[in-house]
């Protein structure tokens, strides 16, 4: 599916040059749910960075379905982000002007699909993830936890090979939190690529592999079991009632 | 993508900031508005003034005395053949083969004393084929004739205007006696009213025999301009010729005399107001190109705040080019915007300008045509710069701006 070979990243700010990437090989296969964790400054947000093709690495080869991406033009890259990729934020990143549809419908837009097929597929994205009765909202008058499940019908509306997470529960509450984890769950396990950048051993738990970065290297890289848990802080949350209902 | 798309991405992104939009837009509206309405004013005016001139007829020519004549004259040079004058009438009327008719003409502002009150005027002496040649008409009364020419009778013809001020009303001018400066004149005859002609009103106008005038009012010999009708529109070049060589043979010199035919004049006429127009214009395009500056710096600023609208645009596969029509687009459309709401208030105010300010004005096809065209280009050329930065941006960077 994804394979990365001596990938290396490094930043030139005028005389500073920082390597915020060191020979990272790895391989993803098809139907993989991927967690990257690291504290922040390891590098796992570059690594995002360049899995997404929103930046190209300095050296080494990056193939997505068999393809060579690490030296495409910029419209290349434009290209794979709108095929292959379907991207999740921390900040939800939905355009605040337009309604849930109107956003799910941006990636069919750059995709050239148009008309009637663009407003079907949206809804349906939309439907998918329980949101058919907000369509017409737009983000501001949604709760977080839709905005994120907005973000994810566009996310998939493109049919993509793989889903990139950028800490999708950050900004949520842990109930939100735990409802955008079992749709991601739902997805693998309906066979979708998942590559997730967490820093929460909790949410990191429902990946089926664990990747941890430090200072630019990948530490670890092994498979777990998959297990359904609840984001850190419901967790507290729940403990804190048990204890306030003793 | 398809272009059409963008177009919608573009219109949508100003209907959401509707008020900055109209702010925008009023720069452009002001520039296009100023720019159709002074056009249309000069263009009235060059029409008017145009119409005049062809209102004395296509076979008309023209002569006036000329730098050294006028000077001549000044001197009591008349009758030494060297300056324009009645016998130089007399005698192009004899000589030139192909002129129907020859007419005179000078011209002083005097008092006029009528029953009722005395007024400042325009007094023109000319010959009786004055009527025919320059198609007035007679309302009441009779035109003078030959014989009071001759006769340097004492003959008026008065103006409507004249008429109406001097003479109270219900009286017939008609037979009576009107004073022009200190000498009595007996009224022949009123004009018909014909408005504004040419560069003078005839309706404030009084014709009288010119031989009359030349002695008893005026007491020089100058004359303003004779008229000469050519025969055949057809033979204005060969009729020409043969005037420019009767003066050489009778002036000696080409300094002493213009002549021009009425498409001389039309044409010296034009050259005068396209310039006038010009520049009327080329003021209100200024107003127009800071029309622009403010697109550009609104679009500049829309930039800056969208900058995560970018990134986001990126992520989910928008490419460089098509970034750039959006904002291109935006830019464009929010000048052609102005452009067509300047055209209809330029329309409308040409319009209340002809209305109420009895000013000539014409909104041509070409100055529509012009105005959307040059705030096209204003758009376009205002909004390369910030699309471009816009569209430059790189996705990780523009997702990470707050």
């Amino acid at each position: 599916m994804l394979r990365l070979q001596n990938i290396t990243k490094v930043y030139n700010n005028g005389r500073i040059s920082v390597q915020a990437l060191r020979d990272i090989n790895f391989h993803i296969k098809p139907g993989e749910f991927v967690a990257i964790m690291g504290p922040s400054g390891s590098g796992k947000s570059t690594l995002m960075n360049i899995l997404g093709c929103l930046d190209r690495p300095t050296t080494g080869s990056y193939k997505l379905d068999n393809k060579e991406v690490a030296r495409l033009s910029d419209a290349e890259l434009a290209e794979v982000r709108n095929k292959y990729i379907g991207f999740i934020f921390q900040s939800f990143n939905l355009l605040p002007k337009l309604s849930a549809l109107q956003n799910v419908e941006l990636p069919l837009i750059y995709a050239g699909v148009t008309g009637r097929e663009r407003a079907r597929r949206a809804r349906k994205a939309l439907e998918d993830v329980g949101l058919a009765e907000r369509m017409h909202h737009r983000p501001t008058e949604l709760s977080g936890g839709q905005q994120q499940r907005v973000a994810i019908a566009r996310a998939l509306v493109n049919q993509p090979k793989l889903i990139l997470a950028d800490e999708p529960t950050g900004n949520l509450d842990s109930k939100s939190g735990l409802e955008i984890m079992q749709i991601l769950d739902q997805l693998n396990k309906e066979g979708n690529t998942i590559v997730m950048v967490t820093h929460d051993p909790q949410v990191a738990a429902w990946a089926g592999r664990l990747i941890e970065v430090y200072d630019g290297c990948i530490k670890n890289d092994r498979l777990q079991e998959q297990t359904a848990r609840m984001p850190a802080e419901v967790e507290m949350e729940v403990e804190m009632e048990e204890v306030g209902g003793q | 993508m398809m272009v059409i798309e963008v177009l919608r991405i573009a219109l949508s992104g100003l209907q959401s900031n509707k008020l900055r939009s109209f702010l925008t837009v009023l720069g452009v509206v002001i520039g296009v508005t100023a720019v159709i309405v002074m056009v249309a004013i000069g263009e009235g005016a060059k029409s008017r003034v145009t119409e005049n001139i062809q209102g004395l007829g296509s076979n008309l020519l023209i002569i006036t005395p000329g730098r050294e004549g006028d000077r001549q004259s000044g001197f009591g040079a008349s009758g030494s053949g060297g300056a324009i004058d009645l016998a130089l009438s007399e005698y192009l009327k004899e000589n030139c083969l192909l002129c129907l008719g020859v007419s005179p003409e000078a011209s002083q502002n005097m008092t006029v004393r009528g029953p009722k009150t005395a007024i400042n005027s325009s007094i023109v002496g000319v010959t009786p084929d004055y009527l025919s040649a320059r198609n007035h008409s007679i309302a009441l009364g009779e035109f003078f004739t030959e014989a009071d020419l001759e006769w340097r009778r004492r003959v008026a013809i008065l103006g409507s205007s004249v008429a109406e001020e001097i003479f109270p009303p219900g009286v017939d001018p008609v037979g009576q006696y009107v004073k022009i400066g200190n000498v009595r004149f007996e009224v022949g005859g009123v004009l018909a009213s014909k408005g504004q002609s040419g560069f003078m009103n005839i309706d404030d106008q009084v014709l009288v025999p010119i031989t009359t005038a030349q002695r008893r009012l005026y007491r020089n010999q100058r004359l303003r301009a004779i008229y000469l009708q050519v025969a055949d529109a057809k033979l204005m070049n060969q009729a020409k010729a043969e005037v420019n060589a009767l003066l050489m043979e009778k002036l000696g010199n080409p300094n002493a005399y213009v002549l021009n035919s009425q498409a001389d004049m039309v044409s010296a006429m034009e050259d005068t107001m396209n310039t006038f127009t010009l520049l009327l214009a080329g003021i209100a395009g200024v107003s127009l190109l800071v029309g622009g500056i403010g697109i550009m710096n609104i679009m500049l600023v829309s930039v800056t705040e969208r900058v995560r609208e970018i990134g986001i645009r990126k992520a989910v596969g928008a490419k460089r080019r098509e970034i750039l029509l959006q904002f291109l687009s935006e830019a464009i459309a929010l000048s052609l915007t102005g452009g067509v709401i300047g055209i209809l208030l330029g329309i409308f105010g040409a319009r209340m300008l002809a209305h109420y300010g009895g000013w000539r004005a014409i909104v041509s096809l070409n100055s529509i045509i012009l105005a959307v065209g040059y705030s096209f280009c204003i758009g376009l050329f205002f909004g390369v710069y910030p699309a471009n930065k816009a569209s430059r941006l790189q996705p990780v960077e523009a997702l990470r701006h707050e």
